[in-house]
C-alpha cells in the first residue's frame, strides 16, 4: 500500500484575492501553478490569470478550467471517456505495473482505457475536464486501498462518470484572457506581463518527495507506469541544481531577478521558511510587507 | 468640522449622534458585568446567523444547531476547548455570508449557473465578516471559511483538499449535514455514503463514534458565553455591520441610518420615553430583516402608501419580529417591528390595531420608514409635477399614519432637508 503524504501545501484563493486587492491587482501570473484551482477562484472572480508548471497533466487541467470559457463534456461525452467503445482496440496492459502494488486488476484496466479515450478528445478544454475528473477517481482508489471498510465501493465507471461530470461546474469565462503553459518558471514570467506575480516555491528537492497522487497521475497522463517526474524536472531550474541549499538561493534569486517588470511580487510562505525568503525580495523589492495569517501561512509582498 | 468615523455613526440628513450616547440609546448600560455583555453580544451573533440563515431559506436555529452539534461531536473526538468553543460560534456564524451576497441580495437575479458559483463565497464571505468582529474565539473564521470544502476537493470556497483542510472546519462540515436532517441517523447514512469525498475517513468514524456514544442527543449547555471576549463597543459595532449587510442586501445602502436619524428625530419631538426610543433604535436598524428574504423589496414592488402593499408589508415585519422575538436582546424591539405595518386607522395589518393600541415606536417607524422610500425616489428621480415627499406622507395623516407623527416627522424633515 501507498502512503499518502500530508505533505501538501495549502493555498487559499479566497484569502489571496483578498491580499491582492489590497493592492489593485487585476492579472497575476503564477509559475509554480501546480493543480490550478486557485486560478480557477481568482478567475471566477474576475482576475486573468496566467499559470506555468512543468507537469503536463497540471497543464492539462489548466486548459480545462483556466484557459477554458465555455467548453463542457455534455452526457454523451462522458459516457465515451469512461467506458471501454465497442470496436476501438486499447493498451490495457499499459498500466499493468501497477497491478497488485497501488490498484486491482480492473482498476489498472480502466486505467488504460480511460488513458486512450481522453487522448482522442479534439478539445483541450474537454481533456482538461476529464483529466482533472479521472484524477479524483484515482484519488478515491488510492485513499479506499488506505481505508477498504470505510469507503464505499463504487463501480469505476460510474465513479469517473460523477467526477468527469461534476468539473463542469467550474467552466466559466471572465470576459479575459486567461492562460496556461508547460514551461519553467523563467519562462512563464517572461512570456505575461501582469500587475503581480503569486510565487508559492516549491520546497528544496520536493519532486523528490511528491505526492504519489501527483507522480502517478502524471505518470497516467505520460501513458507510462514507469514514468519518473525527475524527468520533467531535472533541466529545471529549481531541480537538479537546487539540490543544496546556496543553489536553491541562487535560483530563487533569478526568478525575482527576472520579475522586475511585475509591479508587484506576492510570496506565499511559512513563518518557517520566512527569513529564507525575506533576505531575496528585500534585494529585488524596496517596499517589502508581511502579512501574518498563521504561522503556515503568510504573505511577503514586495512593490517596486 | 470634521467628524472622525468612530465618533460618528449616524450622518444620514446631517444628523451627527455620538457614539457613547447612542450605545446607551440601544441597550441598557452593562456596567462591568462581563457576563451580560458576552449574553448580549452572543444574542447578536445569533441573530446575525438567523438573518443569514434565513436567506439560505434554513430555519433560524440552523446555525445555533450546526454549531452545538460540531461542539459535540468535537467533545467526543477530545479536541481542544477553544475549539470546541470556535465550532459553535463558527456554526452560529456559518450563514452570514449570505447577508449581501451577489447572487443572494437583491437585484437583477444572475443565471442559476452563475448564481450557484456566487453562492461558493457564501463561506468566505462570513469568514471576513468574522474576522471583523471582535472578541470571538480565535480560528473562528477559518473554521467558516473552510468549512464546506470537501475532502477530495470539490468543495468551496477554496476547493481544499486533504490534510489541507482544517479538521475544526471538517467537523463543521459534519455538523452542517446532521443539522440539515431531523434524524441524526440520516446524516449517519449520509457521512458514510460520502466518506472519502465530501469527508474524510477519519470523520465520517469520528461522526459514525460520536453518533454512537451519544445518539445524536445535544448538551442543553447553550452558547458557551465564556468564550466570548467583547469589548465595551463590540455589541453595538455588531448591530451597526448587520444592518450595514442588511441594507446592502436590500439594495438600499444607508437606509437605516437615515431611518434612524428620522425616528430619533422625531421620538425627540414627541418626546417619547427611554423605552420607546431604545426599541425604536434596534427597530430602525433591523426591520430589513423580513425583506433581506423576500424576492423584492417592498418599496420597489409597492409604493409605501399603497394599501396594496400592506399585506407583504405585514410578512415582512412578522418575518423580522420572529428572528428579534427569539433573542432576548433584541427583544424589546419585536412589538416595534411587528406593528410598523398598522394603519393608523385600524385597517392595517396583521392585528388590525388602532390609535394608541399601536406603540408609539411603531407609529414612528412606519412614517420614517416611509418617508425614507418616498424621499429616495424623488431625489433619484424628481417628478416636479408630484408632491414633495412630505406632502404625500401628509395625504396618509389620520389613516395611514398618525397625525402627531407626521406633524413631528414634517418638522424633523424640514431641518434635515
Amino acid at each position: 500500500m501507498i502512503e499518502l503524504h500530508e505533505r501538501t501545501r495549502r493555498i487559499s484563493p479566497s484569502r489571496l484575492i483578498e491580499v491582492l486587492r489590497r493592492y489593485d491587482v487585476s492579472s497575476v501570473v503564477d509559475p509554480f501553478m501546480g493543480l490550478p484551482t486557485h486560478l480557477n477562484y481568482l478567475k471566477r472572480h474576475g482576475m486573468a490569470v496566467h499559470g506555468g508548471d512543468l507537469l503536463d497533466w497540471f497543464v492539462r487541467v489548466g486548459e480545462g478550467i483556466v484557459a477554458n470559457d465555455q467548453t463542457v463534456l455534455r452526457d454523451s461525452e462522458v459516457a465515451e471517456i469512461v467506458e471501454m467503445l465497442p470496436g476501438k482496440i486499447y493498451a490495457i496492459d499499459r498500466f499493468k505495473a501497477w497491478e497488485g502494488v497501488f490498484f486491482s486488476e480492473e482498476q489498472c484496466i480502466y486505467l488504460g482505457v480511460w488513458h486512450d479515450n481522453v487522448r482522442g478528445l479534439r478539445s483541450d478544454g474537454q481533456t482538461g475536464l476529464a483529466v482533472l475528473g479521472l484524477w479524483h477517481v484515482l484519488c478515491y482508489w488510492l485513499l479506499k486501498a488506505q481505508f477498504p471498510d470505510d469507503m464505499q465501493d463504487v463501480p469505476p465507471s460510474e465513479l469517473a462518470w460523477s467526477y468527469i461530470r461534476q468539473t463542469e461546474q467550474w467552466v466559466m469565462t471572465n470576459l479575459r484572457h486567461n492562460s496556461v503553459r508547460n514551461a519553467d518558471v523563467l519562462a512563464t514570467i517572461g512570456a505575461h506581463s501582469a500587475d503581480a506575480l503569486f510565487l508559492a516555491p516549491p520546497a528544496r528537492n520536493s519532486f523528490r518527495n511528491a505526492d504519489a497522487r501527483i507522480w502517478m497521475w502524471e505518470a497516467w497522463w505520460q501513458g507510462d507506469a514507469y514514468y519518473n517526474i525527475e524527468h520533467a524536472y531535472r533541466n529545471s531550474l529549481f531541480g537538479a541544481r537546487s539540490v543544496e541549499e546556496h543553489a536553491y538561493a541562487r535560483a530563487m534569486a533569478s526568478v525575482l531577478s527576472a520579475a522586475q517588470n511585475y509591479p508587484l511580487i506576492v510570496i506565499q510562505t511559512t513563518e518557517q521558511h520566512l527569513a529564507e525568503f525575506e533576505p531575496l525580495l528585500r534585494d529585488a523589492r524596496t517596499h517589502i510587507e508581511t502579512i501574518a495569517i498563521h504561522s503556515d501561512e503568510y504573505y511577503l509582498v514586495g512593490r517596486r | 468640522m470634521e467628524t472622525p468615523p468612530s465618533a460618528a455613526i449616524c450622518e444620514g440628513f446631517g444628523t451627527v449622534i455620538d457614539k457613547t450616547a447612542y450605545s446607551m440609546t440601544l441597550f441598557q448600560d452593562a456596567g462591568s458585568d462581563p457576563r451580560l455583555a458576552a449574553r448580549r453580544f452572543a444574542d447578536l451573533l445569533a441573530c446575525f446567523g438567523s438573518i443569514g440563515n434565513s436567506i439560505l431559506g434554513l430555519p433560524l436555529d440552523f446555525g445555533e444547531r450546526k454549531g452545538a452539534i460540531a461542539a459535540s461531536i468535537a467533545r467526543t473526538a477530545h479536541r481542544p476547548d477553544l475549539e470546541i468553543n470556535a465550532l459553535y460560534y463558527a456554526g452560529v456564524l456559518s450563514g452570514i455570508g449570505a447577508v449581501g451576497n451577489a447572487a443572494l441580495r437583491k437585484g437583477t437575479p444572475p443565471t442559476a449557473r452563475i448564481a450557484a458559483m456566487l453562492r461558493w463565497d457564501v463561506p468566505a464571505d462570513a469568514a471576513r465578516i468574522c474576522e471583523q468582529i471582535a472578541g470571538l474565539p480565535a480560528g473562528t473564521a477559518d473554521i467558516v471559511r473552510w468549512h464546506m470544502e470537501n475532502w477530495d476537493g470539490t468543495g468551496y470556497p477554496d476547493q481544499l483538499r486533504w490534510h489541507t483542510i482544517p479538521v475544526p472546519a471538517q467537523i463543521l462540515h459534519l455538523g452542517d449535514v446532521a443539522a440539515r436532517v431531523t434524524d441524526p441517523e440520516d446524516a449517519l447514512a449520509t457521512v458514510n455514503l460520502e466518506s472519502g469525498r465530501t469527508y474524510a475517513p477519519e470523520m465520517a468514524r469520528t461522526y459514525s463514534s460520536w453518533f454512537h456514544l451519544t445518539g445524536g442527543a445535544l448538551d442543553a449547555g447553550g452558547a458557551p458565553l465564556d468564550a466570548l471576549a467583547p469589548e465595551a463597543s463590540s455589541a453595538v459595532d455588531l448591530l451597526d455591520t448587520m444592518a450595514d449587510r442588511l441594507d446592502e442586501h436590500n439594495g438600499t445602502p444607508d437606509r437605516w441610518r437615515r431611518v434612524s436619524a428620522l425616528a430619533e428625530g422625531v421620538a425627540e419631538a414627541l418626546g417619547a420615553g427611554d423605552e420607546d426610543r431604545r426599541a425604536l433604535a434596534i427597530a430602525s436598524m433591523l426591520f430589513g430583516i423580513g425583506e433581506a428574504a423576500a424576492e423584492e423589496p417592498e418599496n420597489v414592488k409597492f409604493d409605501p402608501l399603497s394599501r396594496l402593499g400592506s399585506a407583504e408589508r405585514a410578512r415582512n415585519a412578522d418575518t423580522a419580529a420572529r428572528v428579534l422575538a427569539t433573542r432576548e436582546t433584541l427583544h424589546a424591539a419585536e412589538a416595534t417591528v411587528r406593528s410598523r405595518s398598522e394603519w393608523y386607522d385600524g385597517s392595517g395589518k396583521p392585528g388590525g390595531l388602532q390609535h394608541d393600541a399601536i406603540a408609539l415606536s411603531s407609529r414612528i417607524l412606519s412614517a420614517c420608514i416611509a418617508y425614507e422610500a418616498i424621499d429616495q425616489a424623488h431625489r433619484t428621480q424628481p417628478r416636479p409635477d408630484r408632491l414633495r415627499p412630505i406632502e404625500r406622507i401628509e395625504t396618509a395623516s389620520g389613516s395611514q399614519f398618525d397625525p402627531t407623527v407626521t406633524r413631528a416627522l414634517a418638522v424633523v424633515a424640514r431641518t434635515h432637508a
